[in-house]
């Protein structure tokens, strides 16, 4: 690279001299201090006494090159990845692109691959077996199994404890509520290629949150923009980018503060009140979970079944909390489900049995256990509970196919 | 503002722009004492009295002080700023401390003293000292009362010291605000990988360990004991880091500016005695301590008795000051009896034979003495001993990234006893030191833990 005349200043000069100035200084010092070493015979030579401005600065062009490299090399050890999705036009939604695979890394440490109709850790169909049990998986990330290792995720573990006599087809999204699967259930019985195939919809409820909305039937928005950046820019750029521009939690907009504090509390976020056990509460929730309830048994003729497994046993401020806070809505729940017939499993003594045993079904060695994601444990148990199903649901004479699916 | 903060680089780089284009030392130091109080303003202007308050009684006292025509007189006004500066910090830091420690006192004679809600304000242990110990070394005339009051309420509330350290004595810091100090770029080069080192020192070491010390100590009771001992080795490395980065941030921030700070930390974990450890661990602390409370206690200069009473009152003030609560002096006085010990048994034994003994002894003394700084109550302290010692039941948890994080602490230190330290300074005519100080920026920029993190000291 030709250094630049320094007799007519441009920024590239300015540099130049800069790094000049800075290695000039350095040269100056004893062995035993930041050393620039002066190279008498190099032509950089020519622009002054001991100006060794080029050397350093393709040294540390070459340097952040290298950095950078190595970085990005090493980062799928450490950073998740960014996946563009894609519309699936059997559900009817954005998907993750199938093919892909996604790398966990926050809690656990696992790599989903992303199969037809964006189903995580279910990369193909097995052999039609017309004696096995069909089912589709319904939730938000809990059902998903994030950072579980595709082995055990509940399909997998499902497979394997019902010697394939049960199929789970995990449908479950992370962000995903009852707004989201009631259509696709929908889509799924209107679409001729999938119509009759399914057994039965499980849907695993940990927060109630999910359910307990107010009907929204706007149709899924799908960001391109995102999906582009994820199909171009490498996972760490757009993770570094995120970090710089996001708070801790990761999508809310980091804001500069300048102003003098104190910083009003209320207003930083730190509060947290106790949940809230009133009856209004109670009633308004148990409402709009009738509705949701009531929406679904008139868009979905197969017989439906809810695994009740929320966020207990968890570590929480020091404690283990056992009993859940959500037990009377639990019980309405559950009479509304027997109205429309639908099946409940309650999933939480299995996994206060197993948190005594010290096996926690939530968290990861990454992360912390006691709160967080189920593991590979609690997606055992959930399995475990399933095997339930085969005293209820008999298999009909329709499958998927892996074919038809990606059409 | 916190140096780990988007807000403090932007800060930093317009103070930096503003200090290299000043040309007098009056605007310059001017420049510095209006961002150091907007600094401080950052967590609450509120207190920003406080520090002015401080830093005129020191002010005025110091001048009186040499006024002052009688021993008498010289230590009457030496009086009033250890009654202004200790009732400050006694009122904001131990004022609930005493009342509920003496609350059992008052409940037998029928009365229920309430506490006040006190915010302590973020940094008064550290300027405090500070300034008892211009007042003190003027008294002493060890030094001559500043001249300038803008040069020494710089001193008082310069930024990168102000809040956690070290505790830069007068005589360190004055002379060199009062004349303009000369832009050298192997300086600001040196500050700035200083600053760097030390981003990383906290970030992705002292925070990553962070995120499983507090887990695990806020329920000591459900985890088993080789987790236990993985907590209490990360908090001791999350102390460690925590401190000395924000100490090599200050440094380096200072030094960018134009300044040199006194070193905080010589790898204390590699220390050989106990006595070594406060040689290597929080220095400035350690002097000030010797030199304002120890050696007038009468230091080792009378009986061996009374020395040994000496080295105990002295680290348990020491404990005392770390924080209001029985643990912080239960840790100062277990330090202190250690050194007792450690005095007794260097008349008996030759204990410099066995160095690896010696590492290791002293590092089970430190480790035992930061459970007890680390936990909240003493039934905290007696539940995590428990569990170290009787390997109880409970949650078994290795995370990854704190092991990896402990590993790091190891190998820096084994690195730092032979002659890979060289490298480790990263000089700026080494080929590896552009490729290092890009995969470290890389690394704070993706690897940092999500969430802020205070500095530990910011407590005290």
């Amino acid at each position: 690279m030709p250094a630049p005349d320094l007799r007519h200043p441009t920024a590239v000069a300015i540099l130049y001299r800069s790094i000049g100035q800075l290695a000039h200084v350095n040269s100056c010092n004893d062995a035993h201090n930041l050393a620039f070493p002066v190279d008498r015979s190099h032509p950089d030579r020519q622009f002054g006494t001991a100006f060794p401005g080029a050397l350093m600065f393709r040294r540390w062009i070459t340097g952040v090159l290298i950095g950078t490299a190595l970085v990005g090399v090493t980062s799928p050890l450490f950073v998740r990845s960014y996946v563009p999705r894609t519309n699936d036009p059997v559900r009817g939604v954005a998907v993750l692109q199938p093919g892909a695979h996604y790398r966990w890394r926050s809690e656990g440490y696992a790599t989903t691959r992303i199969g037809p109709m964006g189903m995580p850790g279910k990369t193909s169909f097995p052999a039609e077996d017309r004696s096995a049990i069909r089912l589709t998986l319904w939730g938000d990330s809990q059902a998903e199994g994030v950072c579980v290792d595709d082995h055990d995720k509940i399909a997998a573990q499902l497979s394997r404890l019902s010697s394939d006599q049960i199929q789970i087809y995990p449908f479950a999204r992370s962000g995903d509520d009852c707004n989201d699967w009631i259509p696709q259930i929908a889509a799924l019985a209107e679409n001729t290629e999938t119509r009759g195939r399914i057994d039965a919809h499980v849907f695993l409820i940990v927060e109630w949150s999910d359910w307990c909305i107010e009907i929204d039937e706007s149709p899924e928005s799908i960001s391109t923009t995102f999906s582009t950046i994820s199909a171009t820019l490498p996972a760490f750029v757009i993770q570094t980018v995120r970090n710089i521009i996001t708070r801790g939690d990761g999508t809310t907009r980091r804001r500069l503060r300048f102003r003098p504090g104190p910083v009003d509390a209320v207003r930083a976020g730190n509060v947290s009140g106790p949940v809230d056990q009133s009856n209004v509460r109670i009633e308004s929730q148990s409402k709009l979970l009738a509705l949701q309830l009531q929406r679904l048994r008139q868009g979905c003729d197969q017989p439906c079944i809810f695994v009740y497994a929320p966020m207990i046993p968890a570590i929480t401020d020091g404690q283990v909390r056992w009993n859940d806070p959500d037990q009377r809505l639990f019980e309405r729940f559950q009479r509304h489900c027997a109205d429309h017939g639908f099946h409940v499993i309650d999933g939480r003594p299995a996994m206060k049995s197993a948190a005594i045993e010290g096996e926690w079904p939530r968290g990861f060695h990454n992360g912390q256990f006691g709160v967080g994601h189920y593991n590979a444990s609690g997606n055992r148990i959930i399995a475990e509970r399933l095997l339930d199903v085969r005293d209820r649901i008999t298999p009909s004479d329709g499958s998927l196919s892996l074919d038809e699916a990606k059409d | 503002m916190q140096f780990t903060q988007i807000e403090f680089l932007l800060f930093l780089g317009l103070i930096l722009l503003a200090v290299w284009r000043c040309r007098t030392r009056v605007t310059r130091n001017l420049i510095l004492l209006a961002a150091s109080y907007y600094f401080y303003s950052y967590w609450d202007y509120r207190f920003c009295g406080l520090l002015l308050l401080s830093t005129a009684v020191d002010y005025f006292v110091a001048e009186r002080i040499v006024r002052a025509s009688g021993r008498r007189a010289k230590r009457a006004w030496l009086l009033v700023s250890l009654c202004v500066n200790l009732g400050v910090l006694g009122f904001f830091k131990y004022f609930n401390f005493f009342i509920d420690s003496a609350a059992a006192l008052f409940e037998s004679w029928q009365l229920h003293p309430g506490t006040l809600n006190i915010i302590l304000p973020v940094g008064i242990s550290f300027y405090t000292f500070q300034t008892l110990s211009y007042t003190i070394d003027v008294y002493r005339g060890k030094i001559r009362p500043s001249n300038s009051l803008l040069d020494f309420a710089l001193y008082v509330a310069f930024f990168p010291q102000l809040v956690a350290g070290p505790i830069v004595r007068a005589s360190e810091l004055l002379p060199q605000l009062s004349q303009r100090p000369e832009w050298s770029g192997r300086r600001f080069y040196s500050g700035f990988q200083l600053a760097l080192c030390g981003l990383v020192k906290k970030v992705l070491l002292a925070d990553r360990l962070g995120e499983v010390v507090d887990v695990v100590f806020a329920a000591p009771q459900l985890y088993g004991g080789l987790t236990m001992w993985l907590a209490v080795i990360g908090y001791a490395g999350q102390i460690y880091y925590d401190f000395s980065g924000y100490t090599d941030i200050a440094i380096g921030v200072a030094k960018m500016l134009g300044y040199r700070f006194p070193k905080n930390f010589r790898h204390p974990y590699l220390a050989t005695s106990v006595a070594d450890f406060w040689h290597r661990w929080h220095m400035t602390l350690s002097r000030w301590l010797r030199d304002y409370l120890y050696i007038p206690l009468g230091g080792s200069r009378c009986s061996s008795f009374r020395t040994n009473i000496n080295l105990i009152t002295t680290m348990g003030l020491g404990g005392l000051w770390h924080g209001a609560a029985w643990t912080f002096v239960l840790w100062g006085l277990w330090h202190g009896a250690a050194l007792v010990c450690e005095r007794e048994l260097r008349k008996r034994i030759e204990l410099r034979k066995v160095v690896w003994l010696g590492r290791l002894s002293t590092l089970l003394v430190v480790l035992f003495g930061w459970v007890l700084f680390r936990s909240a109550s003493l039934d905290q302290f007696t539940t995590v001993i428990g569990q170290l010692l009787f390997q109880s039941p409970g949650i078994a948890w290795y995370p990854p990234l704190a092991m990896t994080a402990i590993t790091i602490m190891i190998l820096e230190h084994a690195a730092w006893t032979t002659r890979l330290r060289i490298a480790m300074r990263l000089r700026a005519d080494r080929w590896y030191t552009p490729i290092a100080t890009t995969v470290l920026v890389w690394c704070l920029l993706l690897y940092a833990p999500r969430g802020f993190t205070p500095f530990v000291y910011f407590q005290f």
